[in-house]
């Protein structure tokens, strides 16, 4: 799952290095449009619903974080 | 503490008059002037101002705006109203921990820039101006304040206040809450405008990813009254 979060999310945010922190959201490297688009990408890739709840800095912090979550919402 | 400010747009270098004529009950006199002005500059630290912020001026053609959709954040509202609450000051507090438009000290104070930020919101409300909010159920994540009187032919608004809830809450309202905005006042307005500070990189790129444009730039020095 994480292979495949990160190759959907490095396609359509090239400029984005998502293994360069493992505090991307802490660190500043998503931005708020970045933020916005991995929901939708998420969303449209996997046809999950991202609850407010689950938008914490811990889920989105590292692709790890994010594979996660994908995989907790898809069930 | 009641705190008396007061801004003034310098033009040319000889506009510039003595700090004593400008407004005996300012505590704070912020002067704005053309970055590139070096005569203006040396005569306003001459009598005592220092650098306070480099601001970029933007505008975004609300006919072309680049707009972002806010469908997928679900149990999140997007609403205009004139209510500016004490969550609205609460947010602000929060959010604004550098902002030089209310850290008026060379140090940053909290306690004063909080001071100042509710003089800000208790004008906007006491002027009649409104607001577009992001909510999930009561709790507000981020507001934008619109001055629907900046242009007397009507033709642009300003956006004069702007706030997002700290962490990644206000990061994913910011885009779709400028965005709805934007929408939001299309109808009456082609133009929209507002200041951003050049250090306040989060606001230049959302600003740059709306379609947005820098038409100017300029410096703002201050003065303070109390100290002298």
């Amino acid at each position: 799952m994480e292979e495949k979060v990160f190759e959907i999310l490095s396609e359509e945010f090239p400029d984005v290095d998502f293994k360069a922190s493992d505090a991307l959201v802490d660190d500043g490297i998503l931005d708020s449009l970045t933020i916005t688009g991995i929901i939708a990408a998420l969303t449209m890739e996997f046809g999950i619903t991202v609850p407010y709840e689950e938008i914490v800095e811990e889920n989105f912090n590292s692709i790890a974080g994010l594979a996660k979550m994908v995989e907790r919402l898809s069930k | 503490m009641n705190i008396h400010k007061r801004t003034i747009n310098i033009e040319k270098k000889d506009a510039i008059p003595e700090t004593d004529e400008l407004n005996p009950q300012a505590d704070y006199i912020i002067c704005r002037a053309d970055p590139l002005d070096s005569a203006c500059e040396n005569r306003l630290r001459g009598m005592g101002f220092r650098f306070l912020d480099r601001m970029l001026y933007f505008e975004i053609d609300l006919r072309t705006f680049s707009e972002t959709s806010s469908e997928m954040l679900s149990g999140i509202n997007f609403i205009c109203d004139d209510r500016f609450g004490e969550d609205v000051h609460e947010l602000a507090h929060a959010a604004y921990t550098t902002d030089r438009r209310f850290h008026l000290e060379p140090e940053f104070n909290q306690t004063l820039a909080n001071e100042v930020i509710d003089m800000y919101i208790e004008d906007f409300k006491n002027r009649g101006m409104k607001l577009y909010k992001a909510t999930h159920e009561k709790e507000l994540l981020g507001f934008t304040v619109v001055d629907e009187k900046i242009d007397s032919g009507g033709s642009s608004f300003e956006n004069v206040l702007g706030a997002t809830k700290p962490g990644i809450k206000g990061k994913m309202v910011a885009a779709p809450l400028y965005s709805a905005m934007l929408s939001g006042e299309r109808e009456k307005f082609r133009k929209y405008v507002g200041r951003v500070s050049s250090s306040n990189v989060s606001s230049i790129n959302l600003h740059f990813q709306l379609g947005g444009h820098i038409a100017k730039t300029y410096d703002e020095y201050i003065y303070e009254k109390k100290r002298r």
